[in-house]
């Protein structure tokens, strides 16, 4: 390195500059690199600085077990270079406000194309296994219905961030037309700043008030703005030169927090569950920080009698325990009081029932509704995995 | 008691826990056996070894640092606490001549401090700022200038 600079940072030995840069951030390390020569060229002969950067970003995209690459870039420095913009759209669970079903995306850095993505992931069943249904040993009436979903993503990414993506003149990324001929734009949402729970106001805002989030927006309004945690989506399907149907989508991220157990909240998570006709549906095991005794099962994706965004079941005190099975099914399983909410198409007449929540383990619990005599099963979606690129399920 | 004697020759008399929180200094202990010679310390100055030891009597009864975690957010993170982040407050030369020291004679936690205080001169900062702060000559041509401009074009975007 030549010093032509009368710089002390600059004289300190490379081991020490390797050290004192691998503590910064994507951002500074650019601008240092672009201050003289010197550094450019330090910064740049030195790509194991750059690869503790990617490490931070990139990890829980990759499966466990496989080392990271920076292929298909040239350098960890061109990957941090060419995906920085974007990077804050990875890892995550997002939800989105689609009709009253809702949706449910993933986003993750994929090392096969060198771009981030986003796809919607879908509950698949798996008949005719699924179509089985048996009695309950405890009491013949009481029908189990068997469950083991699939999580199957879509095909092509919705949305992909290349090195080449760009905000055109209106703040929006028009992502390629999709082979059914589907457009999709996407724009960061604008953060609405809202006061106390006055009802009207609050019935248009995503996520709704029952998810924490640190920032939401109005979802009528499409209008940009530069969150990083609420993003729109304006589809467009156009079938003729005539005819063309336009929607629009709000999606927030979902806190790591809300689907991450901890010892005290052993439940939390990311769940599927059987809701019969309506399919797999995504559902939200809602521990809240200030009382973890307390288990809120929040659609995340709903159906027309019970929509997102509304409580499936709640359990009060979980600490509680009715019984210990002893039926084969489950035997040993704690047993806790519950709540299953049901509604008319419209979720018109919506009512608590009475209902047992059967804690078979931590990634599996069964649902019992006492006045409908049946058991339906929740699995948990292995977050973790599913980012690695993983099926998600066990 | 142990007498260090600084490369402009001055001695400091310390208490053997306080000197031996630079593994250096510790090793030579053990190494002649006896805590009553002198010890040479012949690449630290008087004031910067001053400033040193003011360092290690601070931190004498510090619990021994955990062996090496390799936890990520930890090595990430530039927090310093509040009575390290006051006596960091000196000018460049010092800093920088604390960190030499603190890697010669082998403190970890002092060099750690030293590197976090370095770290966070540059965070968050624009090129400019960062020149300013650290006396770096601009030097690019217009030509290697126009380069990196294109380079970084994209993630200056946003």
């Amino acid at each position: 390195m030549t010093i032509q600079n009368h710089c002390r940072l600059l004289t300190l030995p490379t081991e020490l500059l390797v050290v004192i840069f691998s503590l910064l951030d994507s951002t500074s390390l650019i601008a240092l690199s672009t201050t003289c020569i010197s550094l450019y060229s330090f910064l740049t002969d030195r790509d194991e600085i750059w690869r503790s950067q990617v490490e931070h970003l990139l990890r829980p995209s990759i499966p466990h077990m496989l080392p990271i690459t920076c292929e298909p870039y040239r350098s960890y420095r061109e990957l941090c270079l060419k995906l920085l913009p974007f990077s804050w759209v990875v890892p995550g669970i997002w939800h989105g406000c689609r009709d009253h079903q809702g949706s449910i995306y993933f986003s993750r850095y994929s090392s096969k194309t060198g771009h981030i993505e986003v796809h919607e992931l879908f509950c698949m069943f798996n008949p005719p296994n699924d179509a089985l249904a048996s009695a309950w040993s405890q009491n013949p009436a009481v029908v189990i219905q068997k469950f083991s979903p699939k999580l199957d993503r879509s095909r092509d990414p919705v949305l992909k961030f290349s090195p080449a993506t760009r905000y055109n003149a209106n703040d929006e990324i028009p992502m390629s037309r999709d082979i059914r001929g589907k457009l999709t734009i996407f724009r960061q949402a604008e953060v609405i700043e809202f006061q106390g729970d006055d009802s009207e106001s609050t019935l248009a805002l995503w996520p709704p008030l029952c998810i924490p989030a640190i920032e939401r927006t109005e979802m009528a309004q499409f209008k940009r703005g530069n969150s990083k945690n609420v993003i729109q989506l304006r589809q467009i399907w156009q079938w003729s030169m005539m005819s063309t149907l336009e929607t629009y989508e709000t999606v927030s991220r979902l806190l790591p927090d809300l689907y991450t157990p901890d010892f005290e909240r052993p439940l939390r998570g990311l769940w599927v569950g059987d809701y019969e006709l309506h399919g797999g549906e995504f559902i939200l095991f809602h521990q809240p920080a200030e009382n973890s005794n307390r288990l809120e099962a929040i659609k995340l994706t709903g159906d027309p009698n019970v929509p997102r965004g509304e409580s499936s079941f709640i359990v009060d005190d979980l600490s509680h325990c009715e019984r210990i099975s002893t039926e084969t099914e489950w035997f040993g399983a704690p047993v806790v009081k519950a709540k299953g909410q049901i509604a008319q198409v419209n979720f018109i007449n919506h009512q608590f029932t009475p209902a047992e929540l059967i804690i078979i383990s931590k990634d599996r619990v069964a649902l019992y509704w006492i006045d409908l005599n049946q058991i339906n099963i929740y699995v948990r979606v292995q977050v973790d995995e599913l980012l690695a690129g993983e099926k998600g399920i066990r | 008691m142990v007498k260090l004697i600084s490369s402009d020759g001055e001695t400091f008399s310390v208490e053997k826990d306080v000197a031996e929180r630079s593994i250096l200094i510790k090793n030579m202990i053990e190494d002649v056996g006896d805590s009553s010679t002198e010890i040479p310390i012949p690449n630290v100055t008087a004031n910067v070894l001053k400033k040193v030891l003011e360092w290690c009597e601070h931190h004498k009864s510090d619990p021994a640092p955990v062996s090496e975690d390799d936890n990520d957010s930890r090595k990430k993170s530039t927090d310093i606490d509040e009575w390290d982040q006051k006596f960091m407050q000196v000018d460049q030369e010092m800093l920088f001549e604390i960190i030499l020291a603190a890697n010669y004679l082998d403190i970890k936690a002092l060099l750690e401090v030293g590197c976090k205080t370095v770290a966070n001169m540059i965070k968050g900062k624009s090129p400019e700022e960062i020149r300013r702060q650290f006396n770096i000559q601009m030097d690019f041509t217009p030509e290697e200038e126009a380069q990196i401009r294109r380079e970084n074009e994209w993630a200056e975007d946003r």
